[in-house]
C-alpha cells in the first residue's frame, strides 16, 4: 500500500511515517498541497491522508478541487479543528473517512487499509491478526495453524473485520460492504455469517456489541 | 400589564364618559329650564294677544264664547284661558272658575286637581287681565322628553365615535402587531434582520434591532472561529506527543523507559479529553442563531457509541444499546451529541472493572427517554447536582481519575435545550442511572434492525 501524507506538523508527520513504514506501508510526505494536481495522486497512491489545517491552500479547498476534477483516490481527512462542525463539511466535500486529532495510530493505519481495500486498488495482501493469517488474494487463511474453510462472502466478511479491527462495524456497514447499496439481504444473514466465522476461528475474535454491531478488538489477548 | 390598545382606549373612554356625564347633566338642567322658560314666554305672548282681542270685543260677546270641550280620552287640557276684571270673570275656558277672583292672580292655580302654571297680562287702562295656564305636569314631562331625546342622541353619537376611535387605534397599532408577530414567530435561534415595511416611528426600532442581530451574529461567528482555531492550537501539539509515543516500538523497551513513556501518553490523552470538553463547552455557548432540523436520536446515539466502543473495549467495559424505535427531536444534533457523549464517557470512566454500560432510548409520555446506566459506584442526587456546577467533583472520586467539566456541560446544555435530567441508582447494574427526557418531534412505528 502507498500512502500520501499531507501534514504540516513535523512531529505528527514524523510519527506517522515511522509507524507506517514499520508496518510495511510506503509513505510519501508533503507539508502542503500547493501545486499538487490530480495526476500526481492517481494511480500512484492508494490513500491520501490529508490534514485540513494546512498553510497556504486549505485542505478542504484541495479536497473540493480534486473531487471536482474527478479524482477518486480515497481520502482520509484528519484535523484538530472542532470535530462536530468540521466532520460534516469534510465528508460532504468527498472525504471518505475522518479522524480527529489526537488519534490512535493503530486506528489510522487500520482505516487507511480499509479505504485502500474498499476502493479495490490494493492487490492481494497477507493480513495478520493474533493467530489469524489471511491471504486475501487466494481467499484462504489459517487460524492457529488450522486452515480456515469459509465461503467467499463469509471470508470477505472476516477480511473486513481484520482490516477494520478496533472499529465497531454496524449491521448496515457490513451489509453495504458485502452487498453494496442495492443488495437484498435476509434479516439474519449477517448473524449467520458471524456464527460461521466463530465456528472456524473461535468465539473470542469477534465481540457482539448489543444494539450496535460487532467489534474485532485490537487487543492481542 | 394592559396592551397599548386597551390602555389608550380606556383613557379615551374615561375622558369621554366624564365629559358625557357633565354634558348630560348640563343638558338636563339647561335644556329643561330653557324649554320651560320658552313655554312661559309663548304663554305670555298668547296672553297679550288674547288681551288685545278682548279689548276690542264687547263683554257680552266674550261671555258667549264656549268653553273648551272635554277631551275624548278624559285627559285634562294642557292649556286654560281666562279673561277677567277685578270684579268679574268675563271668560274662563274651564267650567266652574273660582268665585274668588283673586285666586286667578296667583302664579299657580289648581283646577280639578291639576296644577296649572299661570301667565298673566294686564291692561292698565281697563284693569282687564288675561291669564293663560299651562298644565305643570305636562310641562315637566315635555321638558324631560326633550332632554331624554337629546341625551340619547348624544350618547348614541358618543358610542359611534368611540367605536370609530377604537377602530382607528387598532388600525394605528397594526404595524406594531406586525412587528411583534415577526419577532415572536421567528425561530428562537434566528438572527436574521427584520424585513418588513414599517412606518417611520417603528422603522428606527426595527433597524436598531436588525443591526444588533447583525453584530451578534458576527460576534458569534468570531466565537466559533475562535473555538475552531483554539481547537487546532491546543490539539495539534497533543497529537504530536501521542503520535510520537505510539511510533516508538514497544518490543524490547526496558521498563524504565516503557513506563514513563506510557505515562506521557496517558497524560497527553487526558489533556486531550479536557481540551475536548472545554471546546464542547465553548462550542455550545456559540450556538445561538443555529436553526435545527429534525434529527434521529437513535442515530446520534449510535454514532456516539460507535466512536466510544473501541476505547470501552480496551478498558474492559461492555456496552449495550437498545433503541427499538425511530424517534426524532427538533434539537440541534451537535449539542445532543455533546450531551450524550459526556454522559457515556462518564459512565465508561466510572464503571467498575469489568464494566457494564447500558444505553436505552425509548418513547415515554410525550418525551424520548434516554437512559445511561453503569455498574460503578453511582452518585447521590446531591452529588449529581453538585457535579453539574462548574468544576464540581464528588468527594469520593479520586482526583486523578476525573475532571469536573463533563456534567457541568451536560447540565447547562440540558437547561438550554429544555431537556429534563434526572439521576437514580440503576436497579440492574447498581451504579448511576442518568435519565434524559428529550422533547420529541415525532415517532414512527418503524423498528431499527
Amino acid at each position: 500500500m502507498r500512502v500520501l501524507l499531507i501534514e504540516d506538523d513535523d512531529t505528527i508527520a514524523d510519527a506517522v511515517v515511522v509507524r507506517f513504514r514499520r508496518e510495511g506501508v510506503h509513505v510519501d510526505h508533503l507539508t502542503n498541497c500547493e501545486g499538487l494536481v490530480v495526476a500526481d495522486l492517481e494511480p500512484d497512491f492508494n490513500v491520501v491522508v490529508l490534514d485540513l489545517g494546512l498553510p497556504g491552500k486549505d485542505g478542504l479547498d484541495f479536497l473540493r478541487e480534486i473531487r471536482h476534477l474527478g479524482a477518486v483516490v480515497p481520502v482520509l481527512v484528519f484535523t484538530a479543528r472542532y470535530a462536530v462542525t468540521a466532520r460534516v463539511g469534510a465528508l460532504n466535500l468527498g472525504a471518505d473517512d475522518y479522524l480527529t486529532k489526537p488519534f490512535d495510530m493503530d486506528e489510522l493505519l487500520a482505516r487507511c487499509r480499509a479505504l485502500a481495500r474498499r476502493h479495490g486498488n490494493v492487490t492481494s495482501a497477507i493480513l495478520h491478526h493474533r493467530d489469524l493469517v489471511l491471504d486475501t488474494g487466494a481467499c484462504a487463511g489459517q487460524a492457529a495453524g488450522k486452515t480456515i474453510r469459509l465461503k467467499p462472502k463469509v471470508f470477505q466478511l472476516l477480511q473486513y473485520f481484520v482490516e477494520n479491527r478496533g472499529r465497531v462495524l454496524t449491521k448496515p456497514m457490513i451489509e453495504q460492504q458485502l452487498y453494496g447499496w442495492e443488495g437484498d439481504v435476509e434479516s439474519n444473514t449477517i448473524e449467520v455469517f458471524i456464527s460461521q466465522i466463530r465456528r472456524e476461528i473461535g468465539a473470542d475474535y469477534i465481540k457482539t456489541i448489543r444494539g450496535l454491531g460487532y467489534l474485532m478488538s485490537v487487543n492481542e489477548t | 400589564m394592559r396592551s397599548i390598545q386597551n390602555a389608550v382606549f380606556r383613557r379615551i373612554l374615561a375622558a369621554t364618559l366624564s365629559c358625557s356625564v357633565i354634558l348630560c347633566a348640563s343638558i338636563f338642567l339647561l335644556v329643561a329650564q330653557e324649554f320651560r322658560g320658552e313655554l312661559r314666554s309663548q304663554s305670555a305672548n298668547a296672553a297679550e294677544l288674547i288681551l288685545t282681542i278682548a279689548q276690542t270685543t264687547p263683554v257680552h260677546e266674550l261671555q258667549t264664547i264656549e268653553q273648551l270641550p272635554q277631551s275624548q280620552n278624559g285627559a285634562e287640557h294642557e292649556y286654560v284661558l281666562a279673561v277677567y276684571t277685578p270684579s268679574e270673570v268675563l271668560y274662563a275656558s274651564w267650567p266652574n272658575p273660582p268665585s274668588d277672583i283673586s285666586l286667578l292672580d296667583a302664579p299657580l292655580l289648581t283646577i280639578d286637581g291639576e296644577i296649572y302654571q299661570m301667565e298673566h297680562h294686564l291692561d292698565p287702562t281697563t284693569y282687564t287681565r288675561v291669564v293663560v295656564g299651562m298644565l305643570e305636569r305636562e310641562t315637566i314631562l315635555a321638558s324631560l322628553e326633550i332632554v331624554a331625546f337629546t341625551v340619547l342622541a348624544f350618547l348614541l353619537v358618543m358610542a359611534a365615535m368611540l367605536w370609530l376611535i377604537r377602530g382607528a387605534i387598532a388600525g394605528g397599532l397594526v404595524h406594531i402587531h406586525r412587528l411583534a408577530d415577526e419577532v415572536t414567530k421567528r425561530h428562537h435561534g434566528s438572527l436574521q434582520p427584520i424585513d418588513l415595511e414599517l412606518p417611520p416611528e417603528l422603522r428606527s426600532i426595527a433597524n436598531a434591532t436588525s443591526n444588533f442581530m447583525v453584530r451578534l451574529r458576527e460576534a458569534i461567528q468570531r466565537e466559533r472561529e475562535f473555538v475552531s482555531n483554539a481547537a487546532h492550537e491546543l490539539r495539534t501539539p497533543l497529537a504530536g506527543i501521542i503520535a510520537q509515543t505510539e511510533a516508538i516500538p514497544k518490543a524490547g523497551l526496558p521498563d524504565e523507559v516503557a513506563d514513563p513513556l506510557e505515562k506521557i501518553r496517558q497524560s497527553a490523552k487526558r489533556s486531550a479529553r479536557q481540551v475536548n470538553q472545554l471546546l464542547d463547552h465553548a462550542f455550545s455557548q456559540s450556538q445561538v442563531g443555529i436553526q435545527s432540523t429534525p434529527v434521529e436520536i437513535c442515530k446520534i446515539l449510535t454514532e456516539t457509541l460507535v466512536d466510544l466502543t473501541p476505547a470501552a473495549d480496551h478498558a474492559d467495559v461492555e456496552i449495550e444499546f437498545h433503541c427499538p424505535q425511530t424517534l426524532q427531536s427538533n434539537l440541534p444534533a451537535p449539542l445532543l451529541q455533546i450531551v450524550f457523549q459526556n454522559l457515556i464517557v462518564n459512565a465508561l470512566k466510572f464503571s467498575n472493572r469489568p464494566g457494564r454500560v447500558r444505553v436505552t432510548c425509548e418513547l415515554g409520555l410525550n418525551k424520548v427517554e434516554v437512559t445511561i446506566e453503569d455498574n460503578g459506584p453511582g452518585l447521590s442526587a446531591d452529588e449529581f447536582h453538585k457535579a453539574q456546577s462548574r468544576f464540581g467533583r464528588s468527594n469520593d472520586q479520586p482526583l486523578a481519575s476525573g475532571h469536573g467539566l463533563g456534567l457541568a456541560i451536560v447540565g447547562e446544555l440540558c437547561a438550554d435545550m429544555g431537556i429534563q435530567i434526572d439521576q437514580r441508582s440503576s436497579s440492574d447494574l447498581g451504579g448511576l442511572s442518568a435519565k434524559l427526557l428529550v422533547p420529541i418531534l415525532k415517532s414512527s412505528s418503524s423498528k431499527t434492525s
